[in-house]
Formats: C-alpha cells, sequence, structure tokens
C-alpha cells in the first residue's frame, strides 16, 4: 500500500528509478519514514510483509479452487430447488467473502470505505429482499393466483397464436 | 514581462492533482481509492438490478428452466477458475510492484490479461453455439437474463482487459517517472478485476448450476 506515507518531495519519483531489475529498491519502511502513521495498518511494503501477503493470496487461491470444485459436486446431485439454491448461494458468498476481504483488503480497510458499503449492502438487500416480498404478497391476496398462472402456462400454444 | 509570464505558465503546468498518490488526512485514503470504491458500490447496485430481476422472473415463473440442462457447465466451470486465478495474478503483479520488482509484476499483469482474454474466447464459444442454434435473448425468459447478465458481465471484463492493456504498455515509462501512481493504479484496476472476479462468482451457480 502506498497510500501509507506523509507527502513527500517530488525528488522522490526522480527518474533515478530504474524500471524493474535488482537494482530497485522496494517500497521500503526505510524510504517512508513515516509508514507506521494510522494511515493504513493493513500495508506495509518490507519485503518480508509483502512475501506473507503473497503466500496469503495463494492459500486464497487454493480455497478458491477448492470451493469451486464443491460448488460443481454439489450441483451434480441435482437436490430440490430450495436446497440447491441455499447451498450454492452458501458457498458462493463464502467464496465472496475471501475475494472481498483478502484480495479487496476489505479485512483491514478504512472506516470511510465500510460506511459505503454499508449502504450500498442494506440498498442491494432492499433490492433482493423486494422481489421475494412481492410474490408471497400476490400469493396471499390472490389464492387462485399461481393456478390460474399454472393453467395459462398448460394452455396449447395454438390458443395463444390463432389470432397471428 | 514575458519571461515571469512563461515561467508562470510553465510553473501552473507543473501542479499536479493532489491526493493522487497520498492519503488525504480527513479520508485516509488517496482519491484513487475511493473513486473506485464508490464506482464500485455503482456496480454492486447495477447487478443488483439484475439479481433482483432474475430472483422476480423465477419466482413467479409457473416453470423454470434448469441451467445445467441448457448451458455448458463444463466451459463455465474453467472460466471460473480462469477468472479466480486472474484474481492472484493482478495481486502478485501489486505485490511485486511494491517490491520494486517491475518485470515480474508486468509478468503478472500480462497473464491477467491472458485469463481475460481466455474468458472471453470460452464465452464466445458458449454464445456462438447457443446463436448456432437460434437460440438468443428472445428465445425465453431464461435466456434474456443469461444473455444481459453474462453479456455485461462479459463487458466488464473487456473492460478491465484495456485497462490492463494500457498499464503493460506504459509500466516502463510511468513506473520510472511516478512509480508510487504507478503501482496504486494497479491496485485500484485490481480492485476492480476482483470485483467482476466477485460478480461472477454469484452468476456461476445461480445461471448455470441451479
Amino acid at each position: 500500500m502506498t497510500d501509507t506515507h506523509a507527502p513527500h518531495d517530488a525528488a522522490e519519483f526522480a527518474p533515478h528509478q530504474h524500471a524493474g531489475g535488482p537494482g530497485v529498491e522496494p517500497l521500503s519502511e526505510e524510504r517512508h519514514p513515516t509508514h507506521h502513521s494510522d494511515h493504513d495498518p493493513a500495508h506495509h511494503n518490507s519485503p518480508e510483509e509483502v512475501k506473507k501477503e503473497v503466500r496469503k493470496y495463494l492459500i486464497v487461491f487454493g480455497c478458491l479452487a477448492l470451493l469451486t470444485a464443491i460448488t460443481v459436486w454439489i450441483a451434480s446431485f441435482h437436490l430440490p430447488t430450495w436446497q440447491a439454491v441455499t447451498l450454492a448461494l452458501v458457498v458462493a458468498t463464502f467464496k465472496g467473502f475471501l475475494v472481498a476481504a483478502f484480495f479487496m483488503h476489505l479485512i483491514s480497510e478504512r472506516k470511510l470505505i465500510y460506511a459505503v458499503l454499508v449502504m450500498t449492502v442494506f440498498f442491494f438487500g432492499m433490492m433482493i429482499w423486494g422481489p421475494w416480498h412481492h410474490h408471497y404478497d400476490a400469493e396471499e391476496e390472490w389464492p387462485g393466483y399461481d393456478k390460474a398462472h399454472n393453467a395459462a402456462a398448460a394452455a396449447p400454444a395454438s390458443s395463444h397464436e390463432s389470432g397471428h | 514581462m514575458d519571461g515571469h509570464a512563461h515561467a508562470a505558465d510553465a510553473h501552473a503546468h507543473e501542479i499536479e492533482i493532489p491526493y493522487t498518490v497520498h492519503a488525504r488526512p480527513d479520508t485516509g485514503l488517496y482519491n484513487g481509492k475511493l473513486g473506485i470504491w464508490l464506482f464500485l458500490a455503482s456496480e454492486v447496485m447495477l447487478f443488483g438490478a439484475l439479481f433482483s430481476t432474475l430472483i422476480l422472473l423465477r419466482t413467479s415463473a409457473p416453470t423454470w428452466p434448469h441451467g445445467y440442462k441448457l448451458l455448458n457447465v463444463p466451459l463455465a466451470t474453467v472460466n471460473t477458475f480462469v477468472l479466480i486465478a486472474s484474481s492472484v495474478t493482478v495481486v502478485l503483479a501489486w505485490a511485486y510492484l511494491r517490491l520494486g520488482e517491475l518485470k515480474k509484476a508486468k509478468i503478472y499483469l500480462a497473464l491477467t490479461l491472458l485469463c481475460g482474454l481466455g474468458f472471453m474466447v470460452i464465452k464466445t464459444i458458449e454464445y456462438s453455439t447457443k446463436f448456432q442454434h437460434h437460440i438468443g435473448p428472445h428465445t425465453n425468459n431464461f435466456y434474456a437474463t443469461y444473455f444481459v447478465m453474462t453479456g455485461l458481465h462479459g463487458l466488464h471484463v473487456v473492460g478491465g482487459m484495456v485497462v490492463f492493456a494500457y498499464l503493460l504498455l506504459t509500466a516502463n515509462k510511468w513506473y520510472a517517472e511516478k512509480r508510487d501512481q504507478f503501482t496504486n493504479r494497479v491496485e485500484v484496476t485490481g480492485l476492480y478485476w476482483h470485483f467482476v472476479d466477485l460478480v461472477w462468482i454469484f452468476l456461476f451457480p445461480t445461471l448455470y448450476l441451479l
């Protein structure tokens, strides 16, 4: 993370920093002595810390691959719809958590980002909850709704197309 | 007088937009990072609206086909692995930039781009098979949601690929001149790319496996 240090002058970006190669020093804490400020405790640029992160990313990748295989394996049983939906969404949510928490670093992010995401999750939840709510209300309000709908769907196509 | 004016003009061109690299004291974030998160929040609502539509159509329909009977699950599974792998390569690229190893970072950026390309090739195979059988968004509600959701997701993949190609092409110059800024750009592009991966993680079981 390179947003973690206090502003320093433009000389730091001078062209002496050649692209790549062994001569280029990492964005080390020595180069940014204010690195331990409260800007972002999640990311350090010392080689040891970055290498730890790399190992963490590879472990998360392994977990995601395994969970993908499990998702496909579970689906092969062709479970009843609600069981299949629940299991698939539980596994997908866990995979999503891994990506968001570790690859997107949400496990240790700034408060402002959490504030943005809390609002987003609330409105997203409303959008997902709405259709189910609407459907069940319709059933309660018009008990014959589903029966009539099914009958219409089962009617011969020709009766719909006779006018064409 | 003229000399002063020229000097002032030249100086004006040197003024940089603040907080493109360093964190604002009040937000604790550089602007690019806050910007990408606000953008991703809007993207959640965009894809959320489509998932909401899918739920409404599916729960209201008297019958709804199983995705595994109509769509190519093995190809989609491969695509899932490809996209997950690309998420890893982009964080590795960012990690190596922080270690000061541009060459390795460029290799991982190129691998990310290749994964994106592989994803789109597989998606094209899937689409073309459907089109050959005269199946499209017009066929029924299932295919309408399938094509709209995977199509919009595919456009996001292409958008990410364009940015990765740009980062790769400008890497040497940008890294030499503004190393921190380039590293941050890779980070925010990575955040976008992970979001694209996240959307697919939910699209895959919802459309293909249920």
